[in-house]
């Protein structure tokens, strides 16, 4: 890495303003069981990553890492390395903490405070100035929506409050990164949209790390996506390049007037036709020859009524098989790809 | 950080209901033992009279009502400690003070004051019920300061042991009851041991304090104090550290 030997401060000050979070090597094991293998990160600034993967596949603790609540194992032996905007977390932690927002799982509320309150005191507890915090407090309540609800008692606050309470606290000192996990869970669908509104304005100053299970998350507000299984990064790119990767090229389409399925079968670029009901189709198709278009002009020309046509949307179990399967395999992934499906 | 930590861990204890009750029942109950104790006093004044150095309204009233306010303080102070740590644990929030850039010495202490500042507020109360005493008599105030620093230092040694249990465990209910053995248990053994200079005495922070109750400075209680506490903050200290190492 350039960054590991900096000749002048002058280099390490901007590749710190640049990269707010470089993870390497991270290894944990409780007991004996390792849960974490060999992880590396590495955000920019500007930038939303997803963390993506099933329950137990090692996201909490890799976040509980990157955020100090749990140390790497032997962090001297496995020369593994957690920079915070260019600060070693492990060495200097309480610099390093300083730039950072985390949402555990469970929203870390007092519930016998109230909002303002504890709002105050998480932004002093990450060193804020006093004089600064008025200003911070409003500007926080006035982005989560807590407006109205300034001096109620948390624990009198339904679950959509508490979350969003949650999300305030990670961000009210302006955080370089933004660590967040699963910020959605719990939230009725409105709150979800306003959430991930959220978090893709957060991304435009700081970076963000989420975690989640959801694709449609992914899809929705991270600019990258690492995927993980059962403690290892096993994917990661852009979330347009795994969207490529998650989208089966086919649809579902209804027809109320539905010719033999072979018909369908003969119109170009279609692989293969399933009947799923007397008016149901399943087609798919080559990746990059959509046959949609030509097949809505013989559907108009020979009277099929068209009902319905839904663009095929793959389950995360289904990108996780496709993934470990494009890649050579190697027994792990073989592993990986066997579990994948038949959960 | 520690003074913002401290008056967090205020101001949760006096957002409960709980803490004003136990407030106000402690209250009735030093009173209604300091008034008794006077009335003793009262009766037996001229009796009292009759003797060459007879003791005054500060021994025969203050003595016993700090060594009353030194035992209820032992079984209550576990019933604070117990939420320290461990509830914070149970709710989550540990997270949040893990993940601020705060170290583990300055978590400890912050709660280990806070607590501190509140069981003062608790049993401020007997040292004020004894000054109205300096209304109608000439009160001994330097074993009523003498009193107050043994009771302070007893009260700061409970809060450690407390605190450092609360430490352990995700929960509070195990962590008052295993605060409640440990203090018993010491205290126990040294009214049981028979022997003058048994090592159990020396080992139970009431049997230092009774030489404070009696108007007794002794550096080497005083210092039996600050090491008890000390020991005890730095395992807790310790054990937040571990926390962090094995999750």
């Amino acid at each position: 890495m350039s960054n590991a030997t900096p000749p002048a401060n002058q280099t390490a000050g901007q590749s710190a303003s640049d990269i707010t979070l470089s993870a390497r090597n991270l290894t944990r094991s409780f007991g004996s069981r390792q849960v974490i293998h060999n992880v590396s990160l590495e955000i920019r600034r500007g930038e939303v990553l997803g963390l993506l993967g099933h329950n137990g596949a090692g996201k909490s603790t890799t976040l509980q890492m990157l955020t100090g609540c749990l140390l790497p194992d032997d962090a001297k032996n496995n020369d593994c390395s957690i920079e915070i905007c260019g600060i070693d977390l492990l060495r200097h932690p309480a610099q390093a903490k300083a730039h950072i927002g985390y949402l555990p799982e469970t929203p870390p509320l007092y519930r016998e405070l109230s909002v303002n309150d504890y709002l105050i005191f998480a932004a002093r507890l990450r060193g804020m100035k006093p004089a600064a915090v008025a200003e911070a407090l409003d500007q926080t309540k006035q982005r989560c929506g807590l407006d109205t609800v300034g001096s109620k008692i948390i624990g009198t606050l339904s679950k959509g409050y508490q979350q969003r309470i949650g999300i305030a606290q990670a961000i009210i000192h302006r955080p370089a990164l933004i660590v967040l996990d699963e910020p959605t869970i719990g939230l009725d669908p409105t709150q979800i949209r306003e959430i991930r509104g959220l978090i893709r304005e957060l991304g435009d100053s700081s970076s963000v790390i989420l975690s989640t299970h959801l694709l449609g998350e992914v899809e929705s507000v991270c600019d990258r996506v690492e995927i993980m299984q059962h403690g290892k990064l096993i994917y990661g790119d852009t979330s347009e390049h795994m969207q490529r990767h998650g989208s089966v090229s086919g649809f579902i389409i209804s027809l109320r007037n539905p010719p033999p399925p072979c018909e369908l079968g003969s119109i170009g670029g279609v692989t293969s036709v399933e009947q799923l009901s007397s008016t149901q189709f399943r087609v798919l198709h080559a990746p990059d020859n959509n046959p949609s278009g030509a097949l809505l002009q013989l559907a108009a020309q020979h009277n099929w009524q068209l009902e319905q046509l839904t663009p095929l949307q793959a389950t995360l179990e289904e990108v996780f098989v496709k993934i470990t399967g494009d890649e050579t395999a190697s027994t792990e992934k073989a592993a990986a790809q066997h579990s994948g499906e038949t959960a | 950080m520690i003074r913002l930590l401290a008056v967090r861990e205020l101001r949760s204890l006096f957002a409960m209901p709980s803490t004003w009750f136990v407030l106000a029942a402690l209250q009735f109950i030093f009173a209604w033992f300091f008034l008794e104790l006077l009335q003793v006093f009262l009766d037996i004044q001229p009796q009292l009279a009759q003797l060459a150095n007879a003791p005054g309204a500060t021994a025969t009233v203050a003595t016993p009502l700090f060594n009353l306010a030194a035992l209820l303080l032992m079984m209550l102070a576990p019933m604070f400690t117990m939420r320290l740590i461990a509830e914070e644990r149970r709710n989550q929030t540990l997270a949040l003070l893990l993940s601020a850039p705060l170290a583990n010495r300055q978590i400890v202490l912050g709660k280990f004051f806070g607590l501190l500042i509140f069981l003062a507020i608790l049993t401020a109360g007997v040292p004020l019920m004894l000054c109205t005493l300096a209304l109608g008599t000439h009160l001994d105030f330097g074993l009523l300061l003498g009193n107050m620093l043994g009771l302070l230092l007893l009260t700061a040694s409970y809060i450690a042991v407390g605190l450092y249990i609360s430490a352990l465990t995700a929960q509070p209910v195990i962590a008052a009851i295993g605060a409640l053995a440990v203090l018993a248990g010491l205290w126990l053994a040294d009214i049981a041991a028979s022997a003058e200079n048994s090592l159990l005495h020396h080992l139970s922070p009431l049997y230092h304090f009774r030489n404070f109750n009696s108007g007794l400075l002794d550096s080497a209680d005083a210092a039996y104090f600050v090491l008890f506490t000390v020991m005890f903050l730095l395992l807790a200290m310790k054990r937040l550290q571990n926390n962090r190492r094995y999750g």
